[in-house]
């Protein structure tokens, strides 16, 4: 066995192993940081639950353009109709303030 | 998370159950928004503005979250904020501000939402709640 040898068997397969461990330790991390919110926020907005009548109709377009020659179908129970939210909207109560607000 | 892409479907089916099960227990309606383009400005006003756009105002419950200013708001109707105080929504956003600190914004959306509903809950009435 030359020095050569010796040196990558006894060295370099340990240092190896040792930085091969280090980093799948640390890759979790690595990716979780990659995607903290603030940082890196690159999505588009979303609506869960109830939404505004203007969303709800962009979702309504997005459905019947998806789904080319069907007919209209009726929206998800989180969701009414487009035509009732407008009527809903026109008609809202006035609305006091409550609720709460913060950064991080 | 793919460019363009917010949440992954698995995501988006977490939230959207956490907003069925406060909405269960409180009886009020749940509206959640994620984004930046409508928290420009002030975000109390925007919030305003937004849940007097939702179907139903007074009995809903809207949370703001914009992850690149770093903005949370809850915003209650009158007929929520009977059952839902302000002191429990600051509890709330303090349940999602420790979440979100560490980069877990579906966590903190999906605990928030559940504290809120939780909150919330009616009481039971005897005689007249099913068992």
């Amino acid at each position: 066995m030359s020095p050569l040898e010796v040196i990558g068997v006894f060295v370099g397969i340990p240092v190896g192993l040792f930085v091969l461990i280090i980093l799948l330790v640390m890759a979790p991390d690595m990716i979780r940081s990659a995607r903290q919110p603030g940082l890196s926020w690159s999505g588009d907005s979303e609506w869960f639950g109830v939404r505004p009548a203007v969303e709800a109709d962009r979702a309504a377009e997005k459905d019947t353009a998806a789904v080319e020659g069907s007919t209209a179908e009726s929206p998800s129970t989180s969701v009414s109709a487009p035509g009732e939210e407008r009527k809903a909207v026109g008609t809202s109560q006035p609305v006091e303030p409550g609720g709460a607000g913060g950064r991080w | 998370m793919v460019g363009g892409e917010t949440f992954t479907p698995r995501q988006r089916a977490e939230i959207e159950r956490s907003i069925r099960v406060a909405s269960e227990l409180s009886g009020l309606k749940f509206s959640v928004y994620v984004g930046h383009g409508e928290l420009q400005g002030d975000p109390r006003e925007a919030a305003a503005r937004l849940h007097a756009a939702l179907p139903d105002p007074a009995h809903t419950v809207l949370v703001l979250v914009d992850p690149v200013d770093r903005v949370i708001e809850i915003r209650t109707g009158v007929e929520a904020r009977r059952v839902l105080s302000d002191d429990e929504c600051r509890l709330a956003i303090l349940t999602m501000q420790s979440a979100f600190a560490v980069g877990d914004l579906v966590g903190g959306l999906v605990n928030g939402i559940q504290q809120l509903g939780e909150h919330a809950r009616r009481p039971r009435t005897v005689h007249t709640d099913e068992v």
